[in-house]
């Protein structure tokens, strides 16, 4: 039996091949865990339960006093968990501890809490305007009626798996909808604990289904499913790509939020401190594997040698070390394969740029069998070079010298992507400025990465589709109905009717 | 960019074509939390900026123009690695294994 079972319709279950698959901690190399590898046949399942929920089921007609009230039990329980929850999620994703309580955790309850909230306050019909090209008609009611999409695809990468599972389950959830969930396979078992919170809390069978096993098989199987109504997604760019392409045949509602390569804008009078420390919490906060990291740093070329020494001495001072030890401030990359992606692009950088630190496995000390790498800093650096414009996904970062800031704007607009940037100066109106010509979906002047409940985020370019988060965020998993209300039952009082009867 | 297969890769696609009919290609990606790897799919859809870089197995590998002419007159090989976890819409995932490029 697996040590961790799918839920699918109220149940954990096996797989229906009964196959499962091996999960590994990061850390030490060792297996964390057996997890039930489904297949398309479970798939099948998972989305016959959520058709059926959504369908006929209680959720979407629930009043919506009682279904915020379980959304928000799920967030409360996620909070009274999070000692559990933030463990297991360092076991499973690396990261640090640090990150996973104050980070991960608190998000992924807040965001439920959020979209209680909004489930509760936001109205579900809003009014409309009369009907303006048409000034003889008297005024005929019209309105917007919000209602759940249905049956919702949701896949999540493997960077923050309880983070990027509460921002598709919880809008999702709050407004109505059913949802078959599927994890990454190297980090599956938080979605699998919100599953198991779910199902406590009382949510109907049917209403939350999650998944485990290849996107091969479980991911083309959810975002191609004659079933399912809508598919949101986070991860690379190419596979957004591919589940647009899997959505087309029976044109699913389609929510993407993918690559970055993110660029950091710092003017020559900037507080240097700040810039330094700011620009490497923007790279390198959790080894850089983060979608709207800031691993391209464009430096006025006044400031540049001073900056590139002061985050030299900084990037040394960071400790590599136990994930789960409060004083560690890098644990380790998610997995083998992520650490063979960076040691790859390290060589390819040293021929492109200059290493300035970094470029190599962190080992000693307990590090040797896990997937450990050392803050990396390549100078002078050219924004047409790979590193500058591949994701790497990594603890690298790549500085770009300009020598003004229409030059800066340039290089950072320069990128298939347009997630996210930061702008780091003293000036704000300066900074403002330069932040309004950047073209991606968010940017933050003195700062990086903070994202809020509150916040829509999504991306321009090859970035993304549509929005999460915010009231945006809930309104993706809603449709609009627009309901025309004519209460003048005269046959002769129809003007419209004109158009076709000409007597 | 010029791409070759390592001769594992010819095992995987026979064993990918025994449970899919429809035409298979690679796609080279560019990045995120899927690294930089090649993806193989079943019938998919391959962009007008998209160029025609060699062949795996006997199946066409494409890569956008853009990235084809950043690694001009390199040659990148087509790998097999053994993973029970792989993950992404790369179709081998469902055989515990994963291409790489190297």
């Amino acid at each position: 039996m697996s040590d961790y079972q799918m839920y699918i319709d109220g149940e954990f279950t096996e797989a229906e091949s009964g196959e499962s698959y091996a999960t590994y901690n990061p850390a030490t190399g060792e297996k964390l865990a057996d997890v039930a590898k489904g297949g398309r046949e479970d798939v099948d399942r998972a989305v016959a339960a959520a058709r059926r929920a959504f369908d006929t089921g209680p959720w979407p007609r629930m009043d919506v006093k009682e279904r915020s009230a379980l959304v928000r039990q799920m967030g409360e329980r996620i909070q009274a968990n999070m000692d559990t929850l933030a463990q297991l999620e360092v076991k499973d994703g690396g990261g640090t501890i640090r990150k996973a309580m104050m980070g991960d955790v608190n998000m992924c309850a807040g965001v439920f809490l959020k979209y209680a909230e909004y489930n509760e306050t936001l109205s579900d019909v809003e009014d409309l305007p009369d009907y303006s090209l048409m000034p003889g008609l008297p005024g005929v009611p019209n309105y917007l009626k919000y209602e759940p999409i249905g049956v919702c695809g949701q896949i999540t990468p493997w960077n923050f798996p309880l983070i990027m599972a509460s921002w598709k389950m919880a809008p999702a959830l709050a407004a109505g909808n059913t949802i078959v969930f599927k994890p990454a396979s190297i980090t599956s078992l938080t979605a699998l604990e919100l599953a198991r919170i779910a199902d406590e809390v009382g949510i109907p069978p049917g209403v939350v289904n999650v998944v485990t096993g290849p996107g091969g098989t479980v991911g083309e199987a959810i975002a191609s499913h004659p079933g399912v109504d809508k598919v949101a997604f986070t991860g690379s760019t190419e596979v957004g790509s591919r589940i647009m392409a899997l959505a087309a045949p029976t044109v699913k509602k389609v929510t993407l939020e993918l690559g970055g390569k993110s660029a950091a804008i710092v003017t020559e009078d900037v507080n240097l401190e700040l810039a330094a420390k700011g620009v490497l919490w923007g790279t390198f906060f959790h080894n850089g594997q983060v979608c709207e990291s800031g691993t391209r740093a464009v430096v006025n070329e006044k400031v540049y040698d001073d900056l590139m020494s002061l985050m030299q001495e900084k990037a040394a001072t960071l400790k590599i070390g136990d994930p789960l030890d409060f004083a560690t401030d890098e644990g380790p990359l998610v997995s083998q394969a992520q650490l063979d992606t960076v040691e790859r692009y390290v060589e390819i950088g040293k021929k492109e740029a200059k290493l300035v630190c970094g470029g190599e496995r962190a080992t000693g000390d307990g590090l040797d069998n896990g997937y450990f790498y050392k803050p990396t800093i390549f100078a002078d650096v050219d924004n047409g070079d790979k590193i500058a414009q591949e994701e790497i996904f990594g603890p690298v970062l790549s500085v770009i010298k300009a020598k003004d800031d229409a030059e800066a704007v340039g290089i950072a607009n320069d990128s298939m992507y347009g997630l996210a940037g930061a702008v780091w100066s003293n000036d704000i109106e300066r900074a403002k400025a330069i932040a309004e010509q950047m073209r991606t979906g968010t940017i933050w002047i003195n700062e990086h990465h903070l994202l809020g409940p509150e916040h829509p985020f999504g991306g321009y370019k090859q970035s993304g589709v549509g929005y999460e988060m915010g009231i945006d965020g809930y309104r993706a998993y809603q449709s609009k109905k627009r309901i025309h209300v004519d209460s003048n039952t005269d046959p002769n009082a129809h003007m419209t009717f004109s158009l076709l009867f000409s007597s | 960019m010029k791409i070759e297969a390592a001769d594992s890769v010819d095992a995987v696609v026979a064993r990918v074509r025994e449970v899919r009919a429809g035409d298979l290609t690679f796609t080279i990606g560019t990045g995120c939390c899927d690294s930089t790897a090649p993806f193989l799919y079943e019938n998919h859809i391959i962009g007008a900026d998209t160029r025609h870089v060699g062949d795996a197995a006997g199946v066409p590998v494409w890569a956008p123009a853009w990235l084809a002419d950043k690694y001009d007159g390199e040659t990148l090989t087509i790998d097999v690695a053994e993973s029970e976890d792989a993950d992404s819409f790369s179709v081998e995932t469902e055989f515990g294994c994963r291409f790489i490029l190297r």
